[in-house]
């Protein structure tokens, strides 16, 4: 390419990408400050952006050209983790390598999810059929149907809105779309007899909070046996910051301490805590000029391949941001998703920062490729 | 319709605009709606609140020196968690057990009970829970709550326990707070105790001064794996109890404890201008440190007679005999029916309609008396007579007026029955009427206190009855102190002080014991209570002498074989040789 790899890297710097990203990293290092995560933390950053800039050396092309021999790795390392994964707090979703310390497959399988579907859907026209549909939907089951056992519901269902936005975006039918929709909402009921006991729990719990009559007795009830704590919790955490919170670094005094998972699932009931109202709503607004950004890539782009690359991302990161707050907040149930960008974990935080580093892969190389149909 | 490309991104964005909505919203209801809710929740799972007790006020006798404090006492604490942490080396619960003082059987028996009354308290809780992070919580709670294992410890044994606190199995020592009692046993009909359940006497009467207000702070409670250190919040200092001024002299106190050495009565001196109580014993006493023991061994009699916790001079009521003589003069007078100089005719028996009353006599055979002298010599005939002739309404108004049957004001005196005495008016005429001739005398059913006769002969020195009161400050506040005028004539109360000065000179009935060394106006009296025994009887007053004012004074000795003056007037005059310091007349 002309100029080389500074120049490529110039070209990449797209900051309406980038600085939202990097505000929301910031901030994150800033409220795990507060319970000793932060330099840990960094550590994952610097990490994130350093694949991040790799992703961006190597055409983004190249990458999607690449996606099915990652799916194919990525799903062996979901096989090992079922076979020799570490066990944590009743979950077996870590690999350990020697000196480079543990990482977590199933979320680099979300961004290599993203590739494949990219790849297998860029040039095709057969998700517009009902029977078309089916390869894509085998391709993201297969991985979620590892993830699950793990156990890890929130991962897997993840997978879900990224496939559906991909191929919304892609064309393919509203119709067909709606109908399996509808379809797996039916089936969600015998799915909820195979779910664990605490999986349960986050749901009846939602429930019982905060939709069935005479929910505040039952609310108590649950508090006190101990099934909407984490619930309850949070909202205890985010309803005592008020509007300008009780201080950034302070949660340790106050009701953050108290919320389980603070660091990870829950690290937005920090920040409402630690930052108010305020601070939360600038933490969304970053969010929302993030993903406005990421679609602004995608509007203006025209490789399928580039577009369908910023539609993923975006659906990866716009959903488990919303799932996350929402639960955090208490408008749906707890499913065990990080905070893009602000929960600890390097895993995540790396998944996260790789997939802004691809989104400025497609916007440092713009494509005169035309498409077909609805994805001209 | 078929969506664009673009329109699809739009709808995309639309969707996440929407998201971002809806969480706003629920951000602006929780943060900004429900704040003070969320606030009041937050404030119950961060902060802890520890109390700051605050001081009890002391009690200061008249000179300031100290009858109940609050002092440090070192508990022996103990928790079940920590005990089941570090368990004790083979042979250290006989060691702990030596150094309490107790037996190891009964120290395994207090470890025992503790660790089952807590694992029934979270049996109880957990009840109506599986949940075993609850279960934690609830276990990792009741383990941790502190339990006493012994109660004020010595020194000793706190300094042992502390310097080996890491091998004595989750022991530590608490500096907790006791009431002393450096008053004693001269005291404790006073002062009461504060330590029990209710406080009683002043510590009682008085709890809501003493006690003050206790203090807290308000700390941070971050959860144990963060290993912060609570924070003070918020702090409220505890303002110490108001300290309670007597009027009472230790000294003096001291002194009329040892005056009913030996015998079972009450002493009752007070300032008869004032109505303040210059000392109040009650025997037998008891030392307050003892009083759990000797509750127990008490509990145990049926009979009550010699028992130290009856206050035998304010709120134990006896018959009171001759002393309640000048009472029933007072009483003929305001009937109309007293000539102070009129004579009548003592042969040592009491006549009615010409036939002589076997059960009525005399202590002898007085010959022609007036007022003066059925005083002097205590003649029964003289006042037996009275009693026949006067309207009975009479006698019951003026013992009324003089506080019989009458609350005293005093502060400890916090009973409802007074006594028995007639009431006045026309509830008089239900008084059985062959009491009423006796009752003149002493001798019939009627029951008094002490502290009622100290206060009448208060009345009888100077012709107003006063409130007796033995709180003459709390804290800075001085309490008020009131009388009520008398309405006697004053040359009836002259003839009746001069007849009772003559009590204690030759031909009284007080004479020999020493008495005339000061200018003691006084009456003796013997209550005769069947089996040969006597409550044994000396009241009266002392004009300001020796630079003490005006007091008055009774004393009680009860079931004795004595008469009053044999029995109380060789202790009046050890007690008065004490009070004046030797100064006499």
């Amino acid at each position: 390419m002309r100029g080389g790899t500074p120049h490529l890297l110039r070209a990449a710097l797209h900051w309406p990408v980038l600085l939202p990203a990097a505000g929301l990293v910031l901030l994150g290092l800033a409220f795990l400050k507060s319970f000793d995560l932060a330099a840990t933390q960094a550590v994952g950053a610097a990490a994130g952006c350093a694949l991040a800039i790799a992703l961006v050396l190597v055409p983004y092309k190249e990458w999607v050209a690449k996606a099915y021999l990652l799916y194919a790795g990525n799903i062996l390392l979901l096989v090992l983790v079922l076979v020799a994964g570490r066990v944590a707090n009743n979950s077996r979703r870590w690999l350990e390598i020697p000196l480079l310390g543990q990482f977590q497959p199933s979320e680099f399988m979300k961004l290599t999810l993203v590739l494949t579907l990219a790849r297998f859907i860029r040039f095709k026209s057969s998700y517009k059929t009902f029977k078309g549909l089916t390869a894509p939907f085998l391709l993201t089951f297969l991985p979620m149907a590892l993830v699950l056992p793990q156990p890890d519901l929130g991962t897997a269902l993840l997978c879900i809105p990224v496939l559906f936005t991909m191929l919304f975006c892609a064309g393919a039918r509203t119709r067909h779309l709606l109908a399996i929709a509808l379809l797996g909402a039916a089936s969600m009921l015998p799915v909820y007899g195979m779910l664990h006991d605490y999986q349960k729990a986050r749901i009846t719990s939602y429930f019982a909070t905060f939709v069935s009559g005479g929910g505040e007795e039952r609310a108590r009830r649950h508090e006190r046996e101990g099934k909407g704590y984490q619930l309850h919790q949070s909202l205890v955490a985010i309803g005592s910051g008020g509007v300008m919170g009780v201080g950034v670094g302070e949660g340790k005094a106050h009701a953050a301490a108290w919320v389980p998972e603070r660091h990870t699932d829950f690290i937005f009931a920090v920040v409402g805590n630690e930052s108010g109202f305020l601070g939360a709503a600038f933490v969304l607004f970053l969010f929302g000029v993030l993903l406005t950004a990421i679609l602004a890539v995608a509007w203006r782009h025209r490789d399928p391949a580039g577009r369908l690359l910023c539609v993923g991302v975006f659906a990866l990161l716009g959903a488990q941001a919303f799932v996350n707050v929402a639960m955090t907040v208490g408008l749906v149930p707890i499913t065990g998703v990080t905070l893009p960008f602000l929960s600890f974990g390097r895993s995540s935080l790396v998944t996260s920062l790789a997939a802004i580093g691809l989104v400025c892969n497609v916007a440092a190389r713009p494509s005169y490729e035309f498409g077909r149909g609805d994805f001209d | 319709m078929t969506l664009a490309y673009e329109g699809r991104l739009g709808l995309l964005a639309i969707l996440a605009a929407a998201g971002l909505l809806a969480i706003t919203v629920q951000l602006l209801s929780l943060q900004v709606l429900e704040q003070e809710e969320w606030q009041a929740r937050a404030d119950a799972l961060v902060r802890q609140t520890r109390p700051v007790a605050a001081r009890r006020g002391a009690i200061l006798d008249a000179r300031g020196e100290v009858l109940a404090e609050d002092a440090p006492a070192f508990d022996l604490v103990m928790t079940v968690g920590g005990m089941r942490a570090s368990p004790r080396a083979p042979g250290s619960l006989a060691t702990l057990a030596g150094m309490l003082g107790i037996g190891i059987e009964e120290l395994a028996a207090r470890l025992a009970r503790i660790e089952e009354v807590t694992e029934r308290a979270i049996a109880r809780e957990l009840a109506s829970t599986k949940s075993r992070r609850r279960e934690r919580e609830v276990r990792r709670d009741h383990e941790g709550r502190p339990w006493v294992l012994a109660a004020d410890v010595s020194y000793e044994v706190a300094r042992e326990i502390d310097l080996n606190a890491e091998r004595t199995g989750g022991l530590r020592i608490a500096v907790a707070s006791r009431r002393d009692y450096p008053g004693g046993s001269d005291f404790v009909h006073v002062v009461g105790r504060g330590d029990t359940r209710p406080p009683f006497l002043l510590e009682g009467v008085f709890g809501d001064a003493l006690t003050g207000a206790d203090g807290e702070v308000v700390l941070t409670r971050p959860p144990r794996r963060l290993r912060a250190q609570p924070r003070v919040v918020e702090e409220r200092l505890a303002v110490r109890g108001k300290n309670l001024h007597l009027t009472i002299d230790g000294t003096d106190q001291a002194i009329a404890m040892r005056a009913l050495e030996g015998v079972e009565g009450a002493f009752v001196l007070i300032a008869a201008e004032s109505g303040a109580l210059l000392a109040l014993a009650s025997a037998p006493s008891y030392d307050p440190g003892e009083y759990a023991r000797l509750l127990q061994h008490w509990a145990a009699r049926e009979d009550e007679r010699g028992t130290p916790f009856i206050d035998r001079a304010c709120r134990n009521f006896h018959t009171p005999g001759s002393i309640l003589k000048p009472f029933t003069a007072l009483a003929a007078a305001e009937a109309g029916i007293l000539q102070p100089d009129a004579r009548t005719e003592c042969d040592g028996y009491f006549t009615i309609d010409g036939r002589r009353q076997a059960s009525h006599r005399c202590t002898a055979a007085h010959g022609a008396l007036d007022l003066h002298g059925a005083l002097t010599h205590s003649c029964n005939i003289y006042f037996q007579e009275l009693m026949l002739r006067m309207d009975f309404r009479a006698f019951a108004s003026a013992g009324r007026r003089f506080g019989f049957g009458e609350s005293t004001g005093l502060e400890i005196e916090w009973q409802t029955w007074h006594g028995r005495f007639p009431v006045t008016g026309p509830g008089a005429r239900s008084w059985p009427r062959d009491e009423r001739v006796p009752d003149g005398i002493g001798q019939g059913t009627l029951l008094l206190s002490p502290a009622q006769i100290a206060r009448a002969y208060a009345g009888l020195a100077t012709g107003s009855l006063p409130r007796l009161h033995v709180v003459s400050h709390v804290g800075d506040r001085a309490v008020p102190v009131r009388r009520d005028r008398l309405d006697v004539p004053p040359a009836l109360l002259d003839r009746i002080r001069a007849a009772l000065a003559e009590v204690v000179r030759p031909g009284g009935t007080a004479q020999g014991y020493g008495l005339m060394a000061w200018p003691i106006h006084a009456k003796t009296g013997t209550a005769q209570i069947g089996g040969g025994l006597n409550n044994a009887w000396m009241a009266g007053f002392v004009p300001p002498h020796g630079g003490r004012p005006a007091v008055a004074f009774a004393m009680v000795v009860l079931r004795t074989p004595l008469h009053g003056a044999q029995e109380c007037g060789p202790r009046l005059a050890n007690f008065f040789r004490a009070f004046y310091g030797g100064s006499s007349e």
